[in-house]
């Protein structure tokens, strides 16, 4: 076998396992947005998408995403570049070792924790209770299904900033960042100055196509804001699953309609992303 | 590149277009001939498999039963509502021959759904010779949100909604809409509606009784009727609102998370859909042992459950022989006691055999719920499909945004 037909062949199978699949879901999703599949429909029609445009709650449930995952992100960033900046200074390997137990909860398990662990039956709330500092259950705050959404964020912070910190981590190590400490030390710069002006930007740049995956990771995040989030606003993974399984039949077509627009605003992030990472 | 694209969505839209489903024909065989054929078969049924009771009911007895009488083997699926109905849809579009699901466990809303997809086999309840003990005659087995059965769904079960409450906090259990508000008022967060079915089937109860109660919403959807009493209640809901759990800013999204929230001393109400789920629960050691049901007198919706057989399954005789023996006497008593499910029976007694009528006179009483027949004037039948979704629609936007 020639590397010519190796190649085609990988080419091949990452086509046929990624992009058809993909062409065809989001295929099908247009065609069933515009009343030319499924068995509710009756033919081409602008009426799905006219509903879906019409209603505002579309454009709450973007911005509430955009949010929930912008938040997420900058805290999980930030904890992640303190908590490595520590551990590249104190080459503390016991505790990078516990940063792996995160990473081994699913998001629903996940979410089932916090929920136990900040709602206010759950354990916080006990302890607080127990110690007088509540009398009652609805004195404690509430962090679950709350209105800043504190509960969801905790949670995607929980399960992603350990795995952000052990990556700037290797990648401090890569970039022989100990070394570059000592150099700006001895040419007189602070520790802040070095963290600012070289450890942050340099870590962020390096990992920036992994931030940009796991951005659009957390604005297709489902269980967690299902089981921690408000009734609404809603994430858009969620709106979609509600439109499409609920009572009225005659709402999948919108739910096709929402799946594409999000499709087309990830693709859209990701081609701009790509075209500025080719730029630089 | 291009050129794959459009053959991908060509090859699609063939797909779709023709996507159909044959007429099932209905077998002529005689019911001996249906028992022969069912022999040895397996049948997939999809069900709810949420309370422990349930499913001991049937690991335990109706599946070694069913081995045991007639030879067919059931396989339990965990699966209800929207995914049955998300599952039977896409088969039908891929044009799938034979489904992976035999029988279904259903309601009124899943039973419409169905029937709008042509997914359910039928008629075939009147070919079981059990059917003869059936209650047709309450319209409340008969109809199913407003729609004749006909035949394409075998009635299991009867329940009527009902309020479940802490007795050691609500002395004086609300028993009308005003009352409530008062309740609700003077004690805030305790008090909610779930966002999914047993929450609907309250609103659509409430609905019928500030439409005047009874048969106000009874026959075809009426969009005036509609708009006219669904204001009123999202007017009364928007009022008491801020006293709910969580200041009204969230609604459980399962009747799971509001037993839940009940079991955990957060909410001093919950609601099932059950009439006799607060004994059932109990027995379980769920719920707080001061918890009570009870039937406000504004009336709540009783329904029943159903059986259906897929319209393109594989083993219909032998679904039709556990349909039949699910609907039995013997099957209908054991699932009567309190202890086992306590789910109230849908055969009329008094066209049983005498042996069997006494049997059920002697089935335990509820401990901790009013019995049927004392809240069976409360009844209120379930109103046209329409109105649940609308009510689910509107309650988001009307309530949940708000």
């Amino acid at each position: 076998m020639t590397n010519d037909m190796k190649k085609g062949i990988l080419i091949g199978t990452y086509f046929i396992l990624t992009i058809v699949p993909l062409i065809m879901g989001l295929g099908y999703s247009l065609l069933y947005s515009f009343g030319m599949a499924g068995l509710m429909n009756n033919g081409f029609t602008f009426e799905h998408w006219q509903k879906l445009l019409a209603n505002s709650e579309l454009f709450i449930t973007i911005g509430y995403s955009i949010y929930i995952t912008l938040f997420s992100l900058f805290f999980i960033l930030t904890f992640a570049l303190l908590f490595s900046w520590w551990l590249v200074l104190k080459k503390n390997n016991y505790v990078f070792n516990l940063l792996f137990l995160p990473l081994a909860f699913p998001p629903l398990i996940a979410a089932f924790s916090w929920y136990y662990i900040l709602s206010p039956a759950g354990i916080i709330s006990r302890i607080v209770y127990y110690f007088g500092m509540t009398t009652d259950i609805s004195d404690f705050p509430r962090l679950v299904n709350d209105d800043y959404s504190v509960g969801i964020i905790l949670t995607h912070i929980f399960l992603i900033f350990p795995l952000f910190t052990i990556l700037f981590i290797q990648q401090a190590k890569k970039e022989r960042m100990y070394s570059l400490k000592e150099i700006s030390f001895t040419l007189g710069s602070t520790k802040n100055q070095f963290f600012l002006k070289v450890f942050m930007p340099l870590l962020l740049k390096k990992t920036a196509p992994l931030i940009l995956l796991y951005a659009i990771f957390l604005i297709g995040a489902y269980e967690v804001p299902l089981l921690l989030g408000q009734s609404s606003p809603r994430m858009i993974t969620v709106f979609i699953s509600d439109k499409m399984t609920r009572f009225n039949l005659q709402d999948i077509p919108q739910g096709h309609a929402m799946a594409v627009t999000y499709s087309v605003l990830i693709i859209g992030i990701t081609t701009l992303f790509i075209r500025k990472i080719k730029t630089v | 590149m291009k050129n794959i694209f459009y053959y991908l969505v060509l090859i699609i839209l063939i797909i779709s277009c023709s996507s159909h489903q044959e007429k099932t024909e209905i077998s002529n065989n005689s019911w001996e001939q249906v028992s022969e054929i069912a022999k040895g078969e397996t049948v997939n049924l999809m069900m709810w498999k949420g309370d422990p009771l349930i499913n001991k009911y049937m690991s335990d007895y109706v599946v070694p039963e069913l081995q045991k009488q007639y030879g067919v083997t059931l396989n339990i699926i965990e699966g209800q509502g929207n995914s049955i109905v998300s599952l039977l849809m896409t088969e039908i579009e891929t044009n799938k021959q034979k489904s992976e699901v035999d029988m279904v466990w259903i309601n009124g809303e899943t039973f419409y759904q169905l029937r709008q997809i042509n997914s359910l086999y039928g008629p075939f309840v009147e070919r079981l010779p059990n059917s003869q003990y059936v209650n047709w005659e309450n319209p409340f087995i008969a109809y199913d949100f407003q729609q004749a059965v006909e035949g394409y769904e075998c009635p299991w079960g009867n329940v009527q909604m009902a309020f479940i409450y802490n007795s050691d906090k609500v002395q004086n259990q609300p028993m009308n809409l005003n009352e409530l508000e008062i309740w609700v008022k003077a004690h805030p967060g305790k008090f909610t509606i779930g966002n999914e079915f047993t929450g609907m089937t309250l609103l659509k109860s409430w609905l019928i009784y500030l439409a005047g109660g009874k048969d106000s919403l009874s026959g075809k959807f009426d969009v005036e009727k509609y708009l006219k009493y669904s204001t009123q209640l999202w007017e009364y809901l928007n009022r008491i609102k801020p006293y709910f759990w969580n200041n009204g800013k969230s609604f459980p999204s399962s009747i799971a998370q509001m037993h839940q929230l009940f079991a955990n001393g957060e909410l001093w109400f919950t609601m099932s859909n059950n009439d006799g789920e607060v004994d059932n629960k109990m027995i379980q050691g769920i719920f707080p042992e001061s918890s009570r049901a009870y039937v406000p007198e504004t009336g709540t919706i009783q329904n029943s459950h159903y059986l259906g057989i897929v319209s393109h399954s594989a083993n219909k005789e032998a679904a039709m022989v556990i349909c039949n023996f699910l609907i039995s006497p013997e099957a209908q008593f054991k699932k009567m006691q309190p202890s086992v499910w306590g789910d109230h029976t849908i055969l009329s007694i008094s066209k049983l055999p005498v042996g069997w009528q006494q049997k059920f006179k002697e089935i335990p009483g509820r401990k901790y719920t009013p019995e049927r027949a004392d809240i069976q004037d409360k009844a209120l039948m379930e109103p046209a499909p329409e109105y649940m979704i609308r009510t689910f629609d509107d309650f988001r936007k009307e309530v949940m945004e708000k």
